[in-house]
């Protein structure tokens, strides 16, 4: 008999299209996926070195889980409608009574289900396959085929988790008997994730056990895992991956058990009350008295006018509205929606790396973009539930028979879930109002809530409602609507890995809308209503096919469905149509237009290989030609915000530094800006390139030693496109950088000198001497305008604009800011220095605490170095739209990110005060950045970020004390280590670390150089670096390496260090330590006697270290019940395995190897035992 | 008040003729569509539902091809399918107020007034506020005929209602059905020959399509007076008589000994006794005739 169930339900399914649909999908998106990310449509990689592998088994695995969330919709469509059939056909009646053992019906179904699920998984597979055999080994991205690499994703993830999701699926559907329930059941799958993924931020271990779909537990075994690493291992299937496995199989086992055990097939599902919310009544047995006094029913009026019809379409919307938001399945998706928003909100306001204030403009980012994806798959559930709603409940007939218009009718159900998203979006206001309270944060913006809700999410949404509707129609089947409906929406990143970058193919997509407090939208809105206008006329078009094709009556074939369409086709819907059609062909055209202009803007029409080869081949060989330095910059700029335009001149005097004489110049001017040069000798033009924006002149007369020349420079902004912004300024919170000016010089040198290319220190590594500049700056009569330097000059009101003249006071180094914006000033004096901060009215919060790592960080320069050379400093605060979290120094301004004003210091009390830190960090680029630069060489960030970062290190140890260093240190080694997992290409030594390699300059560099002063002192590591400074200190004829600092630094310690300088800066290492167990025993006056065994597992380079190879020392620390440090014991170790004895006084509650965090350690957990 | 069927056909796609150039003309009062079952009548009743369109042939009301203006017959249209369903969770009263919206009743307050009355007519007040999906069969036929009252319908169809009811659940109904039925055209569908008999001033019979006989059931039954016999025979001899005799019916009685019943103008022996013709002898006679 089972297999009697079995084979039905299996050749069911093998004869429905359906299931060749989902195959055939399946296999095509797998395809395109491979060959798209292979680059097959756009172009094949050329880089060969360290690529992240396609087929690697653990990239395999990867696209295989990807995948295997789109498969989850498929458990309720085949295992689901196994059961389900049942139960829509009635058929259970008859069948139950047939004498079938439950385990065979139960069996049979799931089973038959999994299997054609399966089947449908191995397309996946093959598809996979075929793409890489189409990419060939020669496609830089491919390696060797591996059979093992698709057989491990199989066996361990893909088909467990197809197991046990379908088994919990077939649960929830035979319990509710509803199709519905079982698509709530993945949906809850996910958000489980989700939720799992963003309680336990603080918990890795857990997040990798509970994760459903074991995606945690792989990240969590190969979390250190280094490029090389992901493209050869197999992914490890033993330790945390087991027990995630194990435990979801016991999940779903036991749960299949208790559901098996009370399963009966009976005609009342034994589960029936389990999914109402009130329990039933007791059914009365329903009579009816005779009542005879009405004997006719009065005549009414029946309208079937327009406006009547139109009336009636919305009461009826309502009503079908008030059915949806009764359901339990609403419940559900406003829970899912809250859920979603708490936790996303959490990330940035409690668990993340910066805690943030809840600001509107937050809540309305990604936590609404996370509850737009469930109001999307509501959108898309309920449009099905509504479309076949009378039919499935037999009402169909009744309705069709009333003079109910078939526009209303369909007009009702889009309206309905448009109503239902309303309620959903005021869901979130309230949530995200009820969030800020909760975070005691009381500056409601209902104005700029309402905007982002109603105004730009809804018509969005209301696009996916009429698109819903239109699918639905016309598919008949439930499912193959839901599916064609969730592959539009997740099929449109498809058209990128097709090498199409239209929007006009990227159904109901646009560009991230960045709003900041200074500019709100900017200028992005109109693009973005151009792209709405347009997916609106289409969806629109749509929603009337869907009324031409709305299904009235009974019709049998889609011959009869088109002559009906035909008919229906009136002129009343032909003027709407023509006009829809001709919106759609008029905002097409539009964007059409604006795409060619951004495309010919960005020099899209060209492959990005070939501009730089073209370019190269043209300029490539002045990449030695020696230039004159720019001495001094004029610059007249006019920013004029409204118009998101400046305009600038700039006269540049240029000096002959060299020994001989300069006869080409190799001028490159700013990439987003158009720029005319007018050089003031006789000349003619070598070489021009316009899409790099670079030139070669020839000067007729040479520029001799010492001369100097003037250049002039006509400079403005390329003009926004409506779908792109080329232009810095805008309406309020310009940022403009010194990328805006012209720099002479060849920039595109492949590799970087090494640190013992004595030839690097010719040039620094920003390829420009110190200079002064002069700006004129000028801008809107609201606005206050800032320069580099000191300010002379300022003139209010004139022509409706404000006028500031500022000059530096010495030569700075060519980075500059210039600002535009509604700013408030904040001010004080400290020792003779004029602190400003140039904020944001409502960005109050941290500008305290900012000025206070000012003044520590002058402080602490001036005691161990020397002053700060300029009279201010100016903070300026940019938007988070410009660029990052971050801070810069430039000159004497600092431009600080809006994120350092608005972080949410109280929340964050126990992790880095951040303002502090970002500001000491900033203002002691001017000693170790500024006053020195060093050379144009790898190893040149070990000089600025490591030693700065060292510095902010003491500085913020200073101010919050031992424990708050630990923790920054504990930071820093996550951060190399991190890091380092994440490397692309090489790991470099710090004293070749390149300038993209973050993790080894601050992470790394701040570790060692803290390591070094624990050893050496804090007095006598500064002495070195104060010497290292007054040596360099503003030179421009040598500029130092990495080497140069290590050669004083070993000059300067004793020989014994030496061989931690080599291990630090010249080789990589970092340690897998820990204590493996402590046996004490307390003697009879009172003292403790402990032996600690530990190991030393030292990498060096990537090698393990065996015994006897090294020498170290180790500090092992005891700590009391107060957590205070009662002892430290300092031990020489040359082996793995150690063992040390001591006695101790005071009763020891735990003992930590490593206290002060000198060492990186691969896991810092097992260094600590407790007692 | 006229409704004329006109060349009436219709083919579906797996080549069933269900409609075969049907001719018919039905005027005020209860009119009873009689035939088997699969003879053709529902899918009649939903043509003349424009829920379904014919391949040839017209539908007039009025003077008015229905199908030319659907909405504009809709106005007037009373139908009641032979197998329907509800939303699941839906009183009457609810029901009947979208049914209400959905047949153009703009005004709130004539559909508060309507749907009550409707309730009362079709005695289902006191369950108003009860989910209809928990009704029995009779009251759920009952709501049926509400849902089709509340536009005060000209032409009211009713698709085989009395089908699964008992027999004081049909009486009910009918009494119902007869109370709205003396004002409009009322067409009622049934392989019941008991329903017509009681219910309706005139009737057609139809097979494979087309209608065999319209009459007046007392007309029919008046036409065979004089000419139904009636004689008890065995079990055995049954296939002889058909041979021989018109045999219209045959029943069992309770020694197992058959009674049948045969048409012939004249006696034909002395074995038979004459017997008051039915309506179900008429029914028969035309099936055997054609």
């Amino acid at each position: 008999m089972k297999s009697a169930i079995f084979n039905y339900e299996l050749k069911y399914w093998l004869t429905s299209p359906l299931t060749y649909l989902f195959a055939i999908a399946f296999f095509a998106l797998a395809l395109v996926m491979m060959l798209g990310t292979g680059g097959y449509f756009d172009g094949t990689p050329t880089e060969s070195a360290n690529v992240r592998l396609l087929n690697s088994p653990y990239e395999i695995n990867f696209i295989f889980q990807y995948f295997g969330k789109f498969l989850l919709f498929l458990i309720p469509v085949i295992v689901g409608t196994c059961l389900y059939r049942d139960y829509k056909s009635r058929s259970f009646h008859i069948t139950y009574s047939f004498p079938i053992p439950k385990a065979d019906y139960l069996f049979g179904k799931l089973l038959s289900g999994l299997s054609i699920i399966l089947i449908i998984s191995l397309f996946i597979g093959v598809a996979l396959m075929l793409g890489e055999w189409m990419l060939g080994t020669e496609n830089a991205k491919i390696g060797a085929f591996n059979i093992w690499a698709y057989l491990c994703s199989y066996t361990f993830f893909t088909i467990p988790n197809l197991l046990f999701f379908s088994v919990l699926v077939f649960i929830v559907v035979g319990m509710s008997r509803n199709i519905y329930a079982g698509f709530i059941a993945v949906l809850l799958l996910f958000l489980f994730q989700i939720i799992v993924e963003n309680v336990f931020t603080n918990n890795q271990f857990l997040m990798a056990l509970l994760d459903p779909f074991g995606q945690n537990a792989i990240s969590w075994e190969t979390k250190l895992w280094t490029r090389a690493e992901k493209n050869t291992q197999f992914i490890p299937v033993m330790g945390i991956v087991l027990y995630n496995r194990l435990l979801w199989a016991g999940i779903t086992g036991t749960a299949f058990y208790l559901f098996y055990k009370k399963f009966e097939l009976l005609h009342e599902s034994p589960f029936n009350n389990w999914f109402s919310f009130f329990p039933k009544k007791n059914k009365k047995n329903i009579t009816t008295k005779i009542n005879n006094k009405v004997k006719r029913i009065s005549t009414a009026v029946i309208d079937t006018s327009f406006p009547t019809q139109l009336r009636a379409m919305f009461e009826i919307a309502l009503i079908d509205f008030k059915y949806m938001a009764k359901n339990w399945m609403f419940v559900l998706f406003a829970l899912f929606g809250l859920l979603a928003l708490v936790f996303t909100l959490l990330k940035v306001t409690n668990t993340g790396q910066f805690n943030l204030l809840p600001l509107t403009r937050i809540i309305v980012s990604t936590p609404l973009f996370f509850y737009s994806l469930i109001v999307i798959l509501a959108t898309f559930l309920y449009g099905g539930m509504l479309v076949h709603r009378a039919k499935n409940s037999r009402m169909n007939q009744l309705i069709d028979a009333t003079t109910f218009a078939n526009w209303s009718l369909v007009g009702s159900k889009i309206v309905a879930l448009i109503l239902l998203q309303i309620t959903l979006l005021c869901l979130l206001l309230l949530g995200g109002i009820a969030i800020q309270i909760y975070n005691g944060y009381f500056h409601f913006e209902l104005g700029q809530y309402l905007f982002q809700l109603f105004v730009i999410t809804l018509p969005m949404l209301a696009i996916w409602a009429i698109y819903s509707i239109f699918v639905h129609t016309l598919s008949r089947n439930l499912f193959i609507g839901l599916f064609v409906l969730i592959l539009t929406w997740l099929g449109i990143d498809g058209f990128e890995q097709l090498g199409l970058h239209t929007q006009l193919l990227k159904f109901n997509t646009y560009p991230t809308l960045n709003y900041n407090d200074f500019n709100g939208y900017g200028q992005q809105l109109s693009g973005h209503f151009l792209l709405k206008g347009y997916w609106l006329s289409v969806v629109n078009i749509l929603g009337i096919i869907a009324y031409l094709f709305w299904e009235r009556g009974i019709t049998t074939s889609w011959k009869e469905r088109f002559s009906i369409a035909k008919n229906r086709m009136s002129r009343i819907v032909w003027i709407p149509l023509l006009m829809l059609i001709g919106a759609f062909l008029l905002f097409g055209f539009k964007i059409y237009q604006e795409e060619l202009k951004t495309a010919s803007a960005l020099g899209f029409d060209k492959p990005k290989g070939k501009i730089m080869s073209n370019f190269k081949s043209k300029f490539g060989k002045y990449a030695h030609t020696p230039q004159p330095q720019i001495d001094f910059i004029n610059l007249e700029l006019a920013i004029f915000p409204k118009q998101n335009n400046f305009k600038a001149k700039a006269i540049y005097t240029l000096k002959n530094n060299t020994s001989a004489p300069i006869d080409t110049l190799l001028i490159k001017t700013g990439f987003d800006e158009i720029t005319e040069t007018f050089i003031q000798k006789k000349y003619t033009l070598l070489e021009t390139d316009s899409i790099m924006q670079y030139a070669a002149y020839q000067l007729q007369e040479s520029l001799l030693p010492n001369e100097t020349m003037s250049i002039h420079f006509d400079i403005k902004n390329k003009s926004n496109t409506l779908l792109m912004r080329n232009s810095e300024v805008i309406k309020n919170g310009t940022y403009l950088k010194q990328d805006i000016l012209p720099r002479l010089g060849y920039f595109y040198e492949e590799t970087k000198k090494e640190p013992s290319d004595t030839t690097a220190r010719t040039d620094n590594y920003v390829h420009s001497n110190y200079l002064n500049i002069e700006t004129k700056i000028s801008t809107s009569e609201a606005q206050i305008a800032i320069a580099p330097g000191d300010l002379i000059a300022e003139k209010g009101g004139e022509n409706g604009r404000n006028y500031y003249h500022y000059k530096t006071p010495k030569k700075v180094k060519f980075n500059f800011s210039f600002h535009s914006a509604n700013y408030k000033k904040w001010g004080e004096v400290y020792k003779d220095i004029d602190i400003a901060v140039f904020h944001h009215p409502n960005h109050t919060n941290n500008i305290e605490k900012m000025v206070s790592g000012l003044k520590a960080a002058i402080d602490y320069n001036l005691k161990y170095f020397n002053a700060y050379p300029f009279k201010n400093i100016r903070v300026v605060e940019y938007p988070h739209t410009a660029e990052g979290y971050s801070a810069t120094l430039m000159a004497n301004n600092i431009p600080t990110s809006e994120i350092q004003f608005i972080i949410n210091t109280e929340a964050m009390k126990d992790k880095i005060d951040m303002p502090f830190y970002v500001m000491a960090h900033e203002l002691t680029h001017q000693w170790f950045g500024n006053d020195v630069m060093p050379a144009d060489a790898l190893g040149a960030k070990m000089l600025t970020e490591s030693i700065t970062e060292y510095i902010s290190l003491q500085i913020y140890k200073q101010a919050f004390g031992q424990q708050a260093l630990n923790n920054f240190l504990q930071l820093q080694h996550k951060r190399y280590l991190r890091g380092r997992a994440k490397e692309a290409k090489k790991e470099h030594a710090l004293y070749r670390v390149k300038s993209e390699q973050q993790y080894i300059a601050y992470g790394k560099g701040a570790t060692v150089f803290h390591t070094l002063s624990h050893y050496l002192g804090e007095e006598k590591l500064n002495g070195v670096l104060k010497a290292y400074l007054m040596q360099y200190k503003n030179r421009t004829d040598t500029y130092p390496t990495s080497l140069d600092f290590i050669a004083m630094l070993q000059e300067a310690t004793d020989e014994s260090f030496h061989y931690l300088i080599d291990d630090f800066f010249k080789t990589k290492t970092f340690y897998d330590n820990s204590i493996d167990e402590v046996k004490y025993t307390t003697g009879e006056n009172g003292q403790q006697q402990l032996i600690i065994a530990f190991t030393i597992n030292k990498y060096q380079n990537d090698e393990l270290l065996a015994d006897g190879t090294f020498q170290e020392d180790i500090e092992i620390g005891f700590f009391n019940e107060n957590k205070e440090v009662v002892h430290i014991e300092k031990v020489k170790v040359g082996n793995k395995a150690n063992r040390v004895t001591l006695e101790l006084g005071d009763k020891i509650q735990s003992v930590v190897l490593d206290p002060n965090y000198l060492y990186i350690d691969k896991n810092r957990k097992n260094n600590q035992y407790k007692m | 008040m006229k409704l004329v069927i006109d060349k009436l056909s219709k083919t579906y796609n797996n080549g069933v003729k269900a409609i075969n150039e049907l001719n018919l003309e039905v005027r005020t009062g209860m009119f009873g569509l009689l035939g088997a079952n699969g003879a053709g009548k529902s899918s009649l009743m939903r043509t003349i539902a424009t829920l379904q369109n014919p391949d040839s042939g017209h539908i007039y009301f009025n003077e008015q091809d229905i199908h030319q203006n659907k909405m504009a017959f809709r106005k007037v249209l009373g139908y009641l399918p032979q197998e329907f369903g509800v939303y699941a969770k839906d009183s009457a009263e609810q029901l009947l107020h979208y049914f209400a919206i959905l047949k153009g009743i703009s005004s709130k307050k004539d559909r508060n007034k309507i749907v009550e009355e409707a309730l009362h007519l079709t005695n289902l007040y006191d369950v108003r506020r009860k989910r209809v999906s928990t009704y029995s069969g009779g009251m759920r036929q009952r709501f049926g005929i509400a849902q089709l009252l509340l536009n005060n319908p000209q032409l009211i169809i009713v698709d085989e209602p009395t089908a699964g009811l008992d027999p004081t659940e049909r009486n009910r109904f009918l009494n119902v059905l007869r109370d709205i039925g003396s004002d409009n055209i009322v067409i009622f569908s049934t392989h019941l020959v008991e329903d017509v008999k009681d219910l309706c001033s005139e009737m057609a019979i139809i097979r494979k399509g087309s209608i065999l006989s319209k009459v007046a059931p007392i007309n029919a039954i008046r036409s065979l007076e004089g000419k139904i016999w009636k004689k008890i025979i065995s079990k055995s001899d049954l296939e002889k008589m058909k041979a021989r005799f018109k045999v219209l019916s045959s029943s069992y009685n309770e020694d197992n000994s058959l009674s049948i019943r045969v048409l012939a103008v004249e006696k034909p022996n002395d074995t038979f006794v004459a017997i008051a013709p039915t309506l179900e002898d008429y029914y028969f006679s035309i099936l055997n005739l054609n």
